[in-house]
């Protein structure tokens, strides 16, 4: 116990006994597989139809958007080099991967990917989705991965306020919320605020939206503020995410 | 008819055993997913305690360290942690399985209830799960509800046994 708490030294003993699971969680999820599946027999034609159109226009638009972003990036990188600093965006190779399995328990807050060792998944990977991030890969199997959500009390990711810039440390609650740490009290943060994550402690890339500030408190005796937010990506919802890899991708490749 | 343990030998009913495990940890996956999953008791443990009475033959200090690694790695919890719970649990059943398998059916859930409350005591200072306000409650009545998973799991059982006996 105190081996896997403090050095969690028993990665290949939690691996072993995740690959022991893989069946046991595919067959938990199947009465649900079978009844997505009969759900989406049933779906009638003009439903489909309409879908396919929406898709087709959100595709329409994400194609200016990333014809934007392109532009956006050059113009970042050129000031950047005007400015000498050394923050630059990396482009990062992503893999999509799906959702099979979810936990909803007040013990811990996780979801099981699809893709493992075998697609080139490794510890401390980014998972996110079309909102923001998601959380970190923290065990892998051959073929399936485990991702530790945002909103696990054991998990703290180092953001900022994208407003301000003011730095803190996100920490999760359980039961979808988080809350931000050591901001002090005279800092300018209002509810609604986008938190994104700093890149610092180099696992979460730097830039993607975390969560958003929903409520803060002031406590008389503490020196910091009590700020609870809510996660913007959809952890319960999703079902394709991307998983982040740690090698930037060459520029010439895209 | 009795509704109390039959004799069997455990090489009598190896499959139903292994085969009642495999059942009962898939169910506690599906709670896993499950939003009122707090009100679930941990089936695979009392699969373990059934069959700690039935087989007074061993220990099953082994099934219940095997069992809590599974749960171990299944609710992501430190490795060991549920290993622990199960086998202290496994014990105090060891020492009282002979009484216990004279208890009827319902006498024995209510043995049971108290065996899930300091299951659940353990869960509480051990693992500081996060329970909202709604949930304490929700999260406490837990052994009420294995009382009666158990009067349900201790008869099919005892069906499936007498059957295996008969045979």
């Amino acid at each position: 116990m105190a081996a896997d708490h403090y050095d969690q030294i028993l990665g290949n003993v939690r691996s072993a006994l995740l690959t022991t699971l893989n069946p046991i969680e595919q067959a938990a999820t199947f009465p649900k597989q079978v009844y997505n599946l009969v759900t989406t027999d049933f779906t009638s034609m003009d439903e489909l139809k309409l879908e396919n159109r929406k898709l087709k226009t959100e595709i329409l638009l994400l194609k200016a958007k990333v014809q934007q972003h392109t532009n956006m990036e050059l113009e970042i990188e050129r000031l950047e080099g005007l400015l000498g600093t050394t923050g630059k965006m990396d482009n990062q190779r992503v893999q999509i991967a799906t959702v099979s399995f979810f936990s909803s328990n007040p013990l811990s807050q996780f979801i099981t990917l699809n893709k493992g060792n075998l697609d080139d998944v490794h510890v401390q990977q980014v998972v996110i989705d079309e909102q923001g991030i998601m959380g970190q890969i923290i065990n892998t199997t051959p073929t399936t991965s485990r991702v530790l959500l945002i909103t696990d009390p054991d998990h703290q990711i180092p953001v900022r306020i994208q407003r301000t810039g003011q730095r803190g440390i996100l920490a999760g609650t359980g039961h979808d919320g988080v809350t931000l740490t050591f901001i002090p009290r005279n800092s300018a943060v209002e509810v609604g605020d986008l938190i994104e994550s700093s890149g610092l402690g180099k696992v979460f890339p730097a830039g993607y939206p975390v969560a958003r500030i929903s409520k803060i408190n002031t406590l008389d005796t503490a020196p910091y503020l009590e700020i609870i937010a809510s996660p913007v990506a959809q952890l319960r919802e999703a079902q394709k995410v991307l998983v982040l890899s740690n090698d930037v991708k060459a520029k010439d490749n895209d | 008819m009795t509704d109390r343990f039959i004799d069997l030998e455990f090489s009598q009913a190896r499959w139903l055993v292994f085969t009642s495990y495999l059942l009962a940890l898939i169910v506690d996956t599906m709670m896993i997913m499950q939003q009122g999953s707090l009100l679930a008791p941990p089936f695979s443990l009392m699969l373990l305690m059934y069959w700690t009475a039935q087989f007074i033959k061993s220990t099953h200090f082994i099934s219940a360290f095997i069992l809590g690694l599974l749960m171990d790695a299944m609710l992501q919890t430190t490795l060991g942690a549920h290993s622990m719970m199960f086998i202290v649990l496994t014990f105090i059943m060891l020492r009282y399985r002979l009484l216990f398998r004279s208890h009827s059916v319902l006498q024995q859930a209510f043995v049971i209830a108290f065996y899930l409350l300091f299951y659940q005591v353990l869960t509480f200072f051990l693992f500081s799960p996060t329970l909202q306000s709604g949930e304490f409650s929700l999260f406490w009545s837990m052994p009420l509800v294995g009382m009666v998973a158990w009067t349900i799991i201790a008869l099919s059982l005892r069906w499936f046994t007498q059957k295996i006996s008969l045979n």
